[in-house]
């Protein structure tokens, strides 16, 4: 899995957010479309596309879309 | 004196026994002087269901009523029954753009098809006694809009709905059939989602229930009233439990 494609179904995951605009370093707490139903969508983005399940907690101790990406990585194996 | 809201010689069947609101309807059951058959996917658990009643005279029978050899299994022990209750039932949260297939066939199997073939299989093999009551727990979701709710929103909308038809087409049979819409109780259930959804956003909504969530004990009493002929005349109806939540 590759940092580039994760962004690419990160962006499609949530509404609002164009194709482009997220980078590595993007921190999700700063994305004014990080609300209850983008959380919900990322978790199952990740379930439907990594076949990994993530929960909130995974989610909070995450600052950045890197983070994110590093721990779907791990936790895939 | 006769007290209509016991259920003294009344034999009962709660599916989702093993825990949450299952579990405590089998408790208010044995409390009130009914005679609960428990049944559940988990063996353990519904013994120590069984462990919690009140009385004797219990059974627990383990059975995944998605199968329907289990189910058959479970109706053929089975004993003529003065209620029934659909308790078994599952939640997930998908947003709409993730919902697939096979997401909706497996909840819509446990929560809808696998409540309505159990209680066609009891019609069928005639273990309703007259004057017997059939309820399903529902939800509020059922009628409200709420985000990454569809699927099970859909299995609730389609219980109520179905639920309505049977007590017109089982009246003259005396057997009552109604719903429980709880709001959000603090089951496991609850507990999976504040896991997946975060406590502060769990907490900011139990604030917007008047009464704040329920106990699944609150769920089990209005059940126990329904059981009762002290509800002899209702029937079709659809009993909203949510702390105040929908009245808003």
């Amino acid at each position: 899995m590759t940092i580039d494609a994760f962004i690419i179904n990160f962006e499609s995951a949530i509404e609002g957010i164009e194709q482009g605009s997220v980078k590595a370093d993007t921190i999700l707490r700063d994305l004014p479309q990080f609300d209850s139903l983008a959380t919900l969508s990322i978790i199952a983005m990740i379930d439907a596309n990594y076949q990994t399940t993530i929960n909130a907690d995974d989610l909070a101790a995450c600052a950045t879309i890197q983070d994110l990406f590093e721990t779907v990585k791990k936790k895939k194996g | 004196m006769n007290n209509p809201f016991k259920l003294t010689d009344k034999t009962i069947l709660v599916t989702g026994a093993s825990s949450g609101i299952g579990r405590e309807i089998c408790v208010q059951i044995s409390r009130m002087g009914g005679r609960v058959v428990a049944t559940g996917r988990n063996e353990e658990r519904l013994k120590e269901t069984l462990s919690m009643l009140s009385g004797v005279g219990h059974e627990a029978v383990r059975a995944d009523l998605i199968h329907p050899s289990e189910m058959d299994a479970l109706i053929a022990q089975t004993l003529p029954l003065n209620g029934l209750v659909h308790s078994a039932g599952y939640f997930k949260l998908l947003p709409l753009k993730f919902v697939s297939e096979k997401e909706l066939n497996s909840i819509f199997a446990v929560n809808y098809q696998a409540a309505i073939l159990l209680t066609q299989r009891i019609l069928f093999k005639r273990l309703l006694q007259p004057g017997a009551s059939i309820i399903f727990i529902a939800s509020i979701a059922a009628q409200i809009g709420s985000k990454a709710n569809t699927m099970y929103a859909g299995t609730k909308g389609a219980l109520t709905s179905s639920a309505r038809v049977m007590a017109v087409e089982l009246a003259p049979q005396k057997i009552r059939v109604n719903c429980i819409s709880p709001g959000m109780v603090k089951t496991p259930i609850a507990e999976q989602t504040t896991d997946l959804v975060s406590k502060e956003l769990v907490e900011k909504d139990e604030l917007r229930y008047p009464l704040g969530y329920g106990e699944s004990a609150d769920v089990a009493y209005a059940t126990v009233y329904l059981l009762s002929d002290a509800s002899k005349w209702m029937t079709g109806a659809n009993l909203t439990l949510d702390g105040g939540y929908t009245c808003q």
